[in-house]
């Protein structure tokens, strides 16, 4: 019985002091005193006396409960359920009991009684139980309500965030967190959960900008430490992964398989491939039985050894049939080898794992195509369009699909769908380390350490055109390209152009009013580039205008 | 496991060996692209065309190689820059006639086309530049006038980076038009530089300059030429253009338009009957790969590989990346191929350029022939040699490279490739050029090939060159193969002007039948093999 419940048993017994009669007052003084044996022979009168009352009912549950008489205490709860099956106290407290028995069909019964009750304090006990037993969808909804009658409450925003999340509901999660975070902005669980919660919605710049703070909230946090270099990877900030792996294993020595994720992404830092393969090899080599070596292994060697990927590959199915993303990668790299026959059963065990993985969907789909087999490959395109409502590759396999069925017109609907989801290039990897320590800084110290950085790196390399682009970027946020751009969009070409050849005497080593100046140059002549970025209208859009081209 | 080892060993190819005789004839051409050690401009890695023409009409297909230009000036500051016509004499050997010629060219030149724009009979030139484009017409005499100007060709958006012309007669008036691949608007002054931490220039990412629309120019019939590319439909997309591909993609008798860009959607312009094209890249299923994404395409070619009488999309790209092969479902659309035949683990090693569909073993099957190379000469491997890999029943690519001649195990910057007969004897042969190099001129010996039929096509209402005619010759067992004419071939360069016919063991044709652009036609019956047969328009 832990300290929580007791407290709540003795406050609801305090509750009911005043009415109740005399013997059933010393009772609960004695329960309180934690004489339990002199209790126990009050209640046992006052129970055989007949016809006990709802009071001492719950009075008696209680104190069994108290006592750590169980049986005894389900006794009195269920005998006081017949008389009113809607108790709160006795509902709650069989429920709490079952769910601590792993009852759960048990618990669910009586947490059903309580549905309609709409007391904060109630949901948020039946909140807690459904998440106990692992129904996070119920937890969440019983939460969401909670937060609804205490706006601003930081623990029941916090605890709707964590079932929102547990449940798959990525927006309410974000939606719930972001309130908590907004209400306690330094809180490191907060950081941590919001994190997570970017991180599986493929946010993974934002969720390492939240859990370097959470992480420097609570350096000493393994947890967070792992989800910062994971989230890290997923941004594509190999390098910051490679610190944050390592920051995670001076914490956790002995945890061998970060040091496989450390060489996997050791492995993608530019300039570091040779080292990383070596280690995730030897890793290999230490941990033959570890499936998720041979499939990580394999991912870095399709491309110039397709053969001895298979057989890494092969050798993870082997060790674990499970695993799913091996299954994936066999099917996928089949394919791409042009063998669908042998690539069909990889995929469809996959599918069959994975029912909900999108890109399973459409690698299948891809497969089925390939052995003309294509309305199934419809089916399964379809399958990955609905299952992934942001997923453009998906979307321009079906209206290929389609095309080939000659359905043009829905064909077309979906290729546009494609262009519009299409990114517009596939930023680069950032392969120094730098994002995590840059995201724990204010925004101002942010933008001035940023500068700091490229100005260096200008001065070390005067004539990378790349960084001096990012560079200039920054200096000219003060509107003055943009109002150049907005002169020549409105008429006014041949005064931009001036600005512009103005410009590039002041910074002849500067790229990017040449750009622009070739595409008032362009414009001039009636034409205009193509692609994200690549018109001068871009250039007022954020994406272009910071860089994310 | 087994079986698939036996397939292999069935269809083990008996690889023939392709000689490179540059060295039997006395020329000083070297592709010189103008890098001095230090800086590098973007257009550098772009250079050293090739055309193949017969510009004196005695039957042997003669050789222009165009050329760079020193830099920032892009001036041909001197022989070194010149580009080159050189006469085929026969015996292999070529003579260096690019002076009495007219043709040491101007400015930083790219991409070669050959027509007889104005329906003379002789093979005039179109030279893409950095700077103004530039028209020859053949005289007729051995000479080649600069008609740049009255034709109008020559303009073009200032600063527009021009990289192939290909000749087509979209409209059906019988006269030859241009169609012009443009990458960026670039100039010297505007070049950007981009150094390594260590110093070391590289040539910039494409990202790093603006696309560009592609252009068309409607030729008037009296040498002159009305940019249409607006009235026509080409002006809307902007890309980065390489290589061109010109055929009939849909079967409707009018001829298509497929331009391969880098790091762009590819460009699908079908012919709208009317003067006007619907470009239809994404629809069609060419603009993209099937990982959803674009490439740097490079060279391209437009030809039927699997025999099923459709003309099928092909484009090179850089190492890492996949060459793109795209299978035409009758018309309606394409299906990428490249992983189903192989092509995957055969081209990621390799960054082609010159590329194109011949069938160097004359067994019906189309093979594919890449120069290859790096953009820059910085990474481990960038220096790389060509591939030749065997078309195997039209259902897969085998690398036979190896095999084919010393040539390939010699490694280089290869950039223009073009493809023909020049010595008559029914096998295609290879010219390629490399940074820096002479070209290779390689001599296919033919070793174990089969029999051939090579078409030279007159066209009397058609265009004379009869580009865009399309070819079908059946055998004796029921086989039928199509091509459709068009020289333009791969990245920068202008094929054999023939139409090429590997027949296998078939020693004849039951039947050969021409429909000319705009509606002639012409069946031959029972046609001997192993000849080349000029054919007039009725």
């Amino acid at each position: 019985m832990n300290r929580r419940v007791v407290l709540l048993l003795v406050t609801a017994a305090w509750a009911l002091w005043a009415q109740a009669p005399p013997d059933l007052r010393e009772a609960a003084r004695l329960d309180q005193e934690g004489r339990c044996r002199e209790a126990a022979v009050i209640y046992g009168r006052a129970l055989s006396a007949g016809a006990p009352s709802p009071a001492l009912l719950n009075n008696a549950g209680n104190h069994y409960l108290t006592c750590g008489d169980i049986p005894k205490a389900r006794e009195q709860y269920e005998t006081l359920r017949r008389l009113a099956p809607g108790h709160v106290n006795a509902n709650l407290q069989l429920a709490k009991l079952a769910v601590a028995g792993k009852q759960f069909g048990e618990g669910e019964r009586y947490l059903l009684a309580l549905a309609t009750n709409d007391q904060p304090e109630v949901m948020a006990e039946a909140g807690t139980l459904y998440a106990r037993m692992g129904d996070f969808r119920r937890a969440q909804e019983r939460f969401q309500r909670v937060a609804a009658l205490r706006p601003g409450d930081f623990g029941a925003l916090w605890n709707w965030g964590r079932a929102a999340a547990r449940a798959g509901d990525l927006v309410a999660a974000r939606k719930a967190l972001e309130a908590a975070l907004a209400a306690r902005p330094e809180d490191g669980g907060v950081l941590y959960e919001l994190g997570l919660t970017h991180a599986a919605s493929g946010e993974f710049p934002r969720a390492v900008y939240l859990l370097a703070q959470a992480h420097k909230a609570a350096p000493s946090d393994a947890g967070v430490a792992l989800a910062l270099a994971r989230a890290a990877e997923g941004a594509g900030y190999f390098g910051d992964a490679v610190l944050a792996y390592e920051r995670y294993l001076t914490l956790r020595p002995t945890d061998d398989t970060a040091r496989r994720d450390r060489a996997r992404a050791l492995a993608n830092t530019e300039g570091r491939r040779e080292e990383g393969v070596q280690e995730l090899e030897a890793y290999v080599r230490r941990r033959p039985s570890d499936p998720t070596g041979h499939f990580e292994l394999a991912q870095l060697c399709w491309k110039a050894e397709p053969e001895r990927s298979l057989a890494l590959l092969a050798e993870a199915v082997r060790l674990d049939p499970k695993l799913a993303a091996a299954q994936t990668a066999r099917g996928w790299l089949l394919h791409r080898l042009g063998r669908d026959e042998e690539a069909l059963p990889h995929l469809e065990a996959a599918r069959r794992m994975t029912p909900e993985a999108v890109r399973v969907w459409d690698q299948y789909g891809l497969v089925l195509q390939a052995l003309d087999r294509s309305q199934e490959a419809e089916t399964a395109f379809r399958k990955a369009v609905a299952l992934g409502p942001a997923d453009w590759e998906a979307r321009l396999h079906l209206g290929r699909v389609l095309m080939e069925q000659g359905r043009e017109t829905e064909a077309r609907e979906w290729l546009e769908a494609y262009e519009k989801l299409r990114p517009a290039r596939q930023r680069n990897a950032r392969s120094e380390p730098g994002m995590i320590e840059l995201a724990t800084l204010p925004a101002a110290e942010a933008r001035l350490r940023e500068l700091a950085r490229l100005t260096a790196l200008v001065k070390a390399r005067p004539d990378d055109a790349v960084l001096r682009q990012h560079l200039e970027r920054l200096l000219l946020a003060d509107g003055r390209i943009e109002a150049i751009v907005k002169l020549a969009l409105s008429g006014g070409l041949a005064e931009a152009e001036r600005e512009l050849t103005a410009m590039m005497r002041e910074r002849p080593e500067w790229s990017l009013p040449r750009r622009l100046h070739a595409l008032v140059v362009a414009r001039r002549n009636g034409e205009m580039g193509a692609g994200r970025c690549g018109r001068l209208e871009d250039w007022l859009q954020p994406a272009c205008a910071e860089g994310r081209q | 496991m087994k079986g698939a080892f036996a397939w292999l060993l069935l269809f083990a190819p008996a690889a023939p060996l392709f000689t490179d005789i540059t060295s039997r004839s006395n020329f000083s051409y070297v592709t010189n692209n103008g890098f001095a050690a230090g800086r590098k401009y973007f257009p550098q890695p772009l250079c050293g065309g090739v055309a193949v023409l017969d510009f004196d009409n005695d039957g042997q297909m003669d050789l222009f190689f165009t050329n760079g230009a020193q830099f920032p000036e892009m001036k041909k500051s001197g022989p070194e820059f010149h580009n080159a016509l050189l006469r085929n004499k026969g015996g292999g050997v070529f003579e260096d006639v690019t002076t009495q010629a007219g043709l040491t060219g101007e400015g930083y030149s790219l991409g070669a086309a050959v027509g007889d724009f104005d329906n003379d009979g002789f093979a005039d030139l179109f030279v893409a530049n950095a700077g103004a484009n530039t028209l020859y017409r053949n005289g007729g005499d051995g000479t080649f006038q600069n008609v740049t100007a009255k034709s109008g060709l020559g303009t073009k958006p200032p600063g527009t980076l021009s990289v192939q012309g290909a000749w087509v007669d979209y409209n059906h008036d019988g006269h030859l038009d241009m169609v012009l691949s443009n990458y960026t608007v670039w100039t010297p002054e505007t070049d950007q530089r981009c150094v390594r931490a260590d110093g070391v220039d590289y040539y910039c990412h494409p990202k790093t300059y603006p696309s560009v629309p592609h252009r068309l120019y409607r030729n008037r019939g009296n040498g002159t030429f009305e940019d249409v590319t607006d009235a026509s439909g080409f002006g809307a997309p902007r890309g980065k253009g390489m290589g061109i591909g010109i055929t009939d993609v849909n079967g409707d008798g009018w001829e298509d338009i497929f331009i391969a860009n880098d790091t762009e959607p590819n460009f699908l312009f079908v012919n709208q009957k009317n003067g006007k094209f619907a470009e239809q890249g994404l629809a069609l299923g060419v603009a993209y790969n099937d990982d959803a994404t674009t490439v740097s395409a490079m060279g391209a070619d437009l030809r039927d590989f699997d025999n099923d009488g459709w003309p099928d999309v092909f484009y090179n790209d850089l190492t890492e990346q996949v060459w793109g092969l795209f299978r035409n479902l009758r018309g309606k659309s394409f299906r990428y191929v490249s992983a189903a035949t192989g092509l995957g683990p055969l081209s990621m090693p390799f960054s082609g350029w010159g590329a194109g569909f011949i069938d160097f073993d004359n067994d019906g099957w189309r093979d594919l022939y890449s120069a290859n190379g790096d953009v820059d000469s910085l990474r481990v491997g960038a220096a790389q040699h060509d591939t030749l890999f065997q078309n195997v029943g039209g259902k897969r690519f085998v690398d036979v490279s190896a095999g084919a001649g010393a040539y390939f195990g010699r490694k280089g910057y290869q950039r223009g490739a073009a493809f023909a007969d020049l010595n008559n004897d029914g096998f295609m042969d290879v010219v390629v050029t490399a940074l820096g190099r002479k070209p290779a001129i390689l001599l296919n010996a033919g070793t174990g090939g089969g029999h051939w039929l090579k078409l030279r096509l007159v066209g009397r209402k058609a265009n004379r060159d009869s580009i865009g005619a399309r070819i079908s010759v059946t055998t004796p067992t029921g086989r039928t193969l199509h091509d459709w004419l068009s020289p333009s071939v791969g990245f920068l360069s202008s094929s054999d002007p023939r139409v090429h016919f590997g027949l296998g063991a078939e020693s004849k044709a039951t039947s050969v039948e021409i429909r000319w652009p705009g509606g002639g036609v012409l069946t031959l019956r029972d046609v001997a093999a192993d000849r080349i047969l000029t054919v007039e328009e009725p």
